[in-house]
């Protein structure tokens, strides 16, 4: 583009330079126009503007810009439905068409500070559609009455929401949820963050399909009912939450924990999960996969329990039997690493393997021993988490290279390629 | 994120479909990666996929960038983490480039590409003026000053 701009310019003298322009380039550059910000970034038409002036130059932009937004209302609709509800409601300045417009946005997402902001009352009053898809709600206050949370809950479940987002920002941990939720066979989608589950009796969730809980305290017993509850859920995330003992479903296909307070043996009894994550920190006790049979992926990256359990935990990360695809974290491959006389263990089906390394505590020595475990594998991917934190010990020689990578194929006879980052650059081995 | 594969067959050959762009280019893509447009899918369905499709609302420049996004999110074991780190990269054009890509995913009905493109226009104009969404959206049809006024009074909660 900016080879095209200086060819014409040296073309003519400069009065008329914009009629001379093809007209691809003139919508180009004017298409920057309306957009204040962006204009500034785009030297170059800047650089054209300033020579012929800002009133010249608007007229013309209002005559190119008539014919250039090619999306129809509905795919503008569709683009205003991603902004959070205040700035829909101001799309009614905009024009007639667009006046009675945010009444029928099917998604409501409300952020809100201010217990005395009356925004979201007056547009649950004025909304105009039977029908909720999305409902989001954001507290960043803690004085609000649970009563009004409730209330604005309460609208999203008798319309019919199915996906539905409460983030309390830790503000409202006395805050129970609605009774009301814990029957909505709507919701499809639940992201819970910073509330607290009131005693309940009961879970249906009949249409549940994704579920996140942050932040929260989660007794077994309520994790069971909600599990039991939910017959179709295939996604669940849970993260720092306390006091889980089991994960028990039949439906579910991907789990993933993070930083869960793991202060009791956890049970995953799973018999369709496909993908596995479990990252973070607090887990003092073993995980253990009792049922999984289905595992395809599974992500172990997290710390503990103690060392002391290493030859527990060993056979824990040995446990996704039929995973093809594995990624440990840098605490985990310290001790897959680690020399355990009594474990004999194997990941026979695991086809590719990544491994995040911590350079300080990496050599290629105990990895190598350790592919001897994982007999079928094809692909070995090595990354190291901070690449400025290298150690020059690491720096590999010619003789080492070639003697790594033989070493790397005597213990896995499958290896087809093997990419480490973060050393010096990426290193490379290809067997073919 | 899951996704199957089978260990114990030989791989089979990976079956391809050719689209033509409005100016004439052609591209090739694997059919598990067009299997993501719901209009491709439909043409698949029904055998219409042996001959290169004629796309004729798409130009050659913004085919290859749909085919490139369509094979990136067909790719396997890319963690969730790093194909969010590529979208934002994909994203990362003029605002006349993503309304070309939810045009071309809007025709090709491939909702991960129109939900990322119109989510990125939706943050472009978060705390713009009326006049310069206008102008963006190409709203023609605008009130006058006072009628503005008029209904700026009317909602006045919603700019307080």
């Amino acid at each position: 583009m900016a080879g095209t701009l200086k060819q014409t310019r040296s073309q003519k003298d400069d009065e008329d330079y914009i009629s001379l322009l093809p007209d691809g380039i003139i919508h180009h550059f004017f298409s920057f126009l309306c957009m204040r910000d962006i204009v500034k970034t785009c030297v170059s038409s800047i650089r054209v503007m300033t020579l012929h002036g800002w009133g010249k130059v608007r007229k013309f932009h209002l005559d190119i810009n008539s014919e250039h937004c090619p999306l129809n209302d509905d795919l503008i609709e569709h683009i205003f439905s991603f902004l959070p509800t205040r700035d829909v409601v101001k799309t009614c300045v905009l024009s007639s068409r667009w006046r009675s417009y945010w009444p029928t946005v099917l998604d409501l997402r409300f952020s809100v500070s201010s217990p005395h902001d009356s925004f979201v009352d007056r547009v649950l009053k004025l909304y105009g559609r039977s029908k909720v898809r999305k409902f989001h709600l954001d507290i960043n206050s803690k004085s609000f009455c649970p009563s009004k949370i409730d209330s604005w809950v309460g609208f999203a479940i008798d319309h019919q929401v199915e996906e539905l987002l409460l983030d309390f920002n830790i503000w409202c941990v006395d805050c129970p949820l609605s009774p009301l939720l814990y029957n909505c066979s709507s919701l499809t989608n639940l992201r819970l963050s910073g509330c607290c589950f009131p005693f309940i009796e009961n879970i249906s969730w009949s249409s549940l399909q994704s579920l996140s809980i942050h932040d929260m305290d989660v007794s077994d017993d309520l994790l069971r009912k909600i599990l039991m509850g939910s017959p179709v859920l295939e996604y669940l995330n849970l993260e720092r939450c306390w006091g889980i003992k089991g994960i028990r479903s039949t439906s579910l296909k991907e789990l993933v924990i993070e930083s869960i307070g793991v202060e009791f043996p956890l049970h995953i009894s799973t018999p369709q999960l496909l993908s596995l994550s479990v990252r973070g920190f607090y887990f003092d006790k073993i995980i253990s996969i009792v049922e999984a049979p289905s595992l395809l992926e599974a992500e172990l990256d997290f710390d503990g329990p103690i060392r002391s359990d290493f030859c527990q935990l060993k056979k824990m990360l040995f446990q996704p039997q039929n995973a093809t695809r594995v990624l440990f974290g840098p605490s985990c491959v310290q001790v897959m690493c680690a020399q355990i006389e009594d474990v004999q263990v194997s990941l026979p089906n695991c086809k590719s393997l990544t491994l995040h390394v911590a350079i300080p505590e990496f050599s290629f020595s105990p990895i190598a021993n350790m592919l001897a475990t994982i007999p079928n594998l094809e692909k070995l991917n090595i990354s190291d988490l901070d690449s400025y934190n290298f150690d020059d010990s690491c720096n590999l020689d010619h003789t080492s290279y070639w003697h790594i990578k033989k070493k790397f194929k005597h213990r896995a006879r499958h290896l087809k390629n093997v990419e480490i980052f973060g050393f010096h650059g990426c290193l490379r081995f290809n067997y073919e | 994120m899951s996704s199957s594969s089978s260990s114990s067959l030989p791989p089979c050959p990976k079956k391809m479909i050719t689209l033509k762009s409005s100016d004439g280019e052609t591209f090739q893509i694997e059919e598990t990666a067009a299997l993501q447009s719901k209009t491709l899918e439909n043409m698949i369905d029904e055998n219409c996929a042996s001959t290169p499709i004629p796309l004729r609302s798409i130009n050659g420049k913004i085919l290859a960038k749909v085919v490139e996004f369509c094979n990136k999110h067909a790719e396997v074991g890319v963690d969730a983490e790093s194909l969010h780190a590529w979208d934002a990269e994909f994203v990362n054009v003029e605002y006349t480039t993503l309304f070309d890509y939810i045009l071309a995913a809007n025709f090709l009905e491939i909702p991960t590409l129109l939900d990322l493109a119109s989510g990125v226009v939706g943050d472009m104009i978060k705390g713009k003026t009326p006049d310069e969404i206008r102008k963006m959206f190409n709203i023609n049809d605008a009130f006058s000053p006072e009628e503005e006024e008029e209904v700026r009074r009317a909602n006045q909660w919603a700019f307080e």
